[in-house]
Formats: structure tokens, C-alpha cells, sequence
């Protein structure tokens, strides 16, 4: 028995429409304005995140279990690609590491801000 | 220091004291305003009216917290910007400095230069459409001036080299424990590959699109000094290339308006000093890094309750802006 409608998305854009549509006319001062700008790209990334946040935790670590293996640690894997970025293993420059990292920041920017102008360029070039 | 006050009839009879002395005549004050700034730092315009006339004047006052990477005290930025317009950097004059017993807390006022400094008006407005050909060059210029400022003449001022930066940045980065694989890389990747430094030079230390003043011929004035430090010129190239100061103009990698080779050409024709693009790189990779570090910052005083603010905690989620730029500039974009 999931949790009824509206879902997670739905309430953000019906949230996002008050913000634009009827407050924002109402407020005059640009710092207040500003702050409602801001607030309307935090619900964009609570959107988002709704929508692709599973899918990204999945990706991340299917990328990271290729890269790492499992060790039967229990530590977690972020904190294993930390270690092995600091060992002695891997010279910057010729290791397969960068497309991996870069693979799970593209998708962690779909999330946080899918319209900068460097995301773009990479997904639409 | 008690927190300084931020109302402006507080703000007004010491103003009025404070001027009156220096120009030694009676001064009214008119149309103060507070321009920007946190709770602690603030710039403020208003006209002072003498028997010489009226002039728009700017008061700097307070510490802001917000800038943590070794910011200067307004005392010390006062006397930085002093030596720099002395040595001809385009940069609004000190008119007086402020003593801490004037009721004002520490500060000063200066001239004030009439533009634009907002970046998005800047890269936008066809009012600026000349103005934008020709700033990528004036930098370099402006720059090279920058980096002839007698050191003789800002003795005092504290040495920060890159090794200096990245540890002091590394060290903030670790207390806010959050462990960050991209930037754990630029971290390694920068210790590893520090370029030497072949002369120490003032450096601004802030240079960038948003601390322009800006009119109709292009850069009037360079503003906010409290970043300046002793270091290695070329850190002022690649911070004013880093992507987030592009404002979404990334095919134009000086500030949004400009291109690599004009700004280079203007500095090694002005400066006398080669520039290797190589070393411009590594600082705009420690440039993106630096922004990131603040960025965990910002959001940091917002979740640790010492800052609660909707704007210092979205910044958090700004951050995988910063491991992308980082991330292209490895793989040489």
C-alpha cells in the first residue's frame, strides 16, 4: 500500500508553480526575490532526485564494484575509491579511474543542476 | 569586536564626525545606503556634501567571515589598495581609514567609481558589447600592473605559495567530512604537480568577472582586495579563467567575455613575463578546487546551525559543478 498521490515530483511542481506564478509577482524586494529564485532550484533538485536518485545509487555502485571488486570489507565504497585515489597504485594520467569518476558526476548532475552550461556540453555536444 | 551595527541613522553621526575631521570643515551625509554584504561585512554608498561640492563616497567596514581563506582585516586591505593605486592599478582611492575608537569599527572610505559589476548585466547587455572585445586585454594589462606593485610598498602581507594553499585548503576540505573522490584527486594531482614559482609578486588573489567595475570602454576599477596575498602571479590568470566566474559563457574561458590568448598576450607584452599556458592551468584547477572547498563551506555554516540560510545551503548541491570543471581540466578541455 504505497503512499497516495500526489508522488514526490507532482508536489514540487505544484509547489514550484505557486512560488512562480503567485508569489514572486507579489514580492518586490530583489533579495527576497533572489531567495525565491534560489528556492525554486532547491525543489528542482528534490524533483530530480525523486525521479533519478535510485537509478544513480544503482549506477554508482555497479561503476564502483567494476573499478573495486569487492574486498569483504565493510567499509563503504566511496570510502575505498577515496583510499585508492590516495595510493601509491595509480599514476594521474594513465589510469582508467578519470572516465569513472567522470561517468558518476555527469549523473550526480542530472540531479544537481542539469542545465550548466559545461553538463550540456557534455550530454548535447 | 561586539558585531557592528547595520542600521544607517547608527551609522550617520559618526560618518558625519569622521569626514568633518578629515576634510576639516563641516560634512553633510545624504543618501546612505547599504550596498552589499553579510551580517559582519558591508559596503555602503552615500554623498558627502562639502564647500567643494557633492561626492558619492563608499564605506567598507566589518570582517566577513564568509571569506575564509586568510581574508585581509579592512585595515590591511586599505593599505594594500593604497600601494596599488599608487603603483597605477586602476582602483578607487582611499579617502580615510577608520580607527576602531570612531564608532564605526574598522573600515575605511573610498572613491567611488561609477559601472557596472554585476557579471550577468556584463556578458549580456549590448551596452557592454565593446566593452566585452576589450577586456580580455585590459586584464592582462591590469594584471601586469597588479604584479608590479613595489613589494617594498605592501611589506607585511603574508606569503601564500601554491604548497601553502593546497594545504590550508586540504585542511579545510577534511573538517567538513565528506569525503570527495574528485576532489581527493585534484588534491593529489596538484600537490604532484606544482610548477615552481619564478617570482613572487603581490597577487590580488580575487580577480575575476564580479569584481570588475565595468562602463562603456571596459574595466574602470578593480574591487576587493581582502584576498591579496604574496604569491605566484600567474594564480591571478587561472583564477580569472575558472568556469564559474565564465557564467555560463564556457567558450569564453576569461570571465565569460574574453579569449586565452588576448589576456596572455596583453600580460607578457605589459609584464615582460612569459606565460605557460601549462601553469595557468594548474591555478584554475586550484582555482575550481578553492571554489568547491568554499562551496562545502558555505553549506557547512548552514548545517552545523552557525549560519541557518537557504542560499548557503543550496550551494551545497553546486559543489558536483565544481568535480566536473575539475574533471575537464584533467582531460585538458
Amino acid at each position: 500500500m504505497p503512499v497516495n498521490k500526489p508522488n514526490i515530483s507532482q508536489l514540487c511542481d505544484a509547489l514550484q508553480s505557486f512560488l512562480e506564478t503567485e508569489l514572486a509577482p507579489a514580492i518586490s524586494d530583489s533579495a527576497l526575490k533572489y531567495k525565491l529564485k534560489i528556492a525554486g532550484n532547491v525543489l528542482g533538485i528534490i524533483a530530480r532526485e525523486s525521479e533519478l536518485g535510485e537509478d544513480f545509487k544503482r549506477m554508482e555502485r555497479d561503476e564502483l564494484n567494476t573499478l573495486l571488486g569487492d574486498d569483504g570489507s565493510e567499509r563503504s565504497q566511496n570510502q575505498r575509491l577515496v583510499e585508492f585515489i590516495n595510493s601509491a597504485d595509480i599514476r594521474p594520467g594513465d589510469d582508467d579511474i578519470l572516465p569513472v569518476l567522470e561517468r558518476i558526476t555527469l549523473a550526480k548532475m542530472a540531479i544537481d543542476n542539469p542545465r550548466y552550461a559545461s553538463y550540456v556540453k557534455h550530454v548535447d555536444p | 569586536m561586539a558585531a557592528p551595527t547595520s542600521r544607517a541613522e547608527d551609522l550617520l553621526a559618526p560618518l558625519k564626525k569622521a569626514l568633518s575631521r578629515q576634510f576639516a570643515e563641516p560634512v553633510t551625509i545624504a543618501e546612505l545606503r547599504r550596498l552589499t554584504g553579510g551580517a559582519a561585512a558591508q559596503t555602503w554608498a552615500f554623498t558627502a556634501m562639502t564647500s567643494q561640492g557633492e561626492q558619492v563616497l563608499i564605506l567598507r567596514r566589518g570582517h566577513d567571515a564568509s571569506q575564509f581563506g586568510g581574508a585581509l582585516s579592512k585595515s590591511q586591505e586599505a593599505y594594500v589598495l593604497g600601494a596599488a593605486v599608487a603603483a597605477g592599478v586602476p582602483a578607487p582611492a582611499i579617502i580615510l581609514e577608520l580607527s576602531t575608537e570612531g564608532g564605526l569599527g574598522e573600515g575605511f572610505i573610498m572613491g567611488h567609481i561609477a559601472g557596472e559589476t554585476l557579471p550577468q548585466k556584463i556578458l549580456k547587455d549590448p551596452r557592454y558589447a565593446v566593452a566585452r572585445e576589450k577586456m580580455a586585454g585590459q586584464c592582462g594589462d591590469i594584471l601586469a600592473a597588479i604584479h608590479a606593485v613595489p613589494l617594498k610598498t605592501v611589506t607585511g602581507l603574508h606569503r601564500a605559495l601554491a604548497a601553502d594553499q593546497i594545504a590550508f585548503y586540504r585542511q579545510a576540505y577534511d573538517g567538513y567530512q565528506q569525503a570527495l573522490p574528485v576532489f581527493e584527486y585534484a588534491f593529489r594531482w596538484l600537490a604532484e604537480h606544482i610548477p615552481p614559482c619564478t617570482e613572487e609578486t603581490l597577487v590580488h588573489g580575487d580577480f575575476r568577472n564580479g569584481n570588475l567595475m565595468v562602463d562603456d570602454d571596459g574595466i574602470r576599477a578593480v574591487l576587493d582586495w581582502e584576498l591579496s596575498h604574496i604569491g605566484d602571479p600567474m594564480e591571478d590568470l587561472g583564477w580569472l579563467c575558472v568556469n564559474s566566474w565564465r557564467f555560463g559563457r564556457i567558450d569564453k574561458p576569461v570571465g565569460g567575455f574574453g579569449d586565452r590568448d588576448s589576456l596572455y598576450q596583453a600580460y607578457s607584452q605589459a609584464s615582460g613575463r612569459q606565460v605557460d599556458p601549462k601553469v595557468v592551468t594548474f591555478w584554475e584547477l586550484f582555482g575550481v578546487l578553492k571554489w568547491g572547498v568554499i562551496c562545502l563551506y558555505q553549506c557547512d555554516m548552514h548545517l552545523s546551525g552557525r549560519e541557518r540560510s537557504l542560499e548557503r545551503v543550496a550551494i551545497g548541491r553546486r559543489v558536483s559543478e565544481c568535480e566536473l570543471d575539475i574533471l575537464d581540466l584533467l582531460r585538458g578541455e
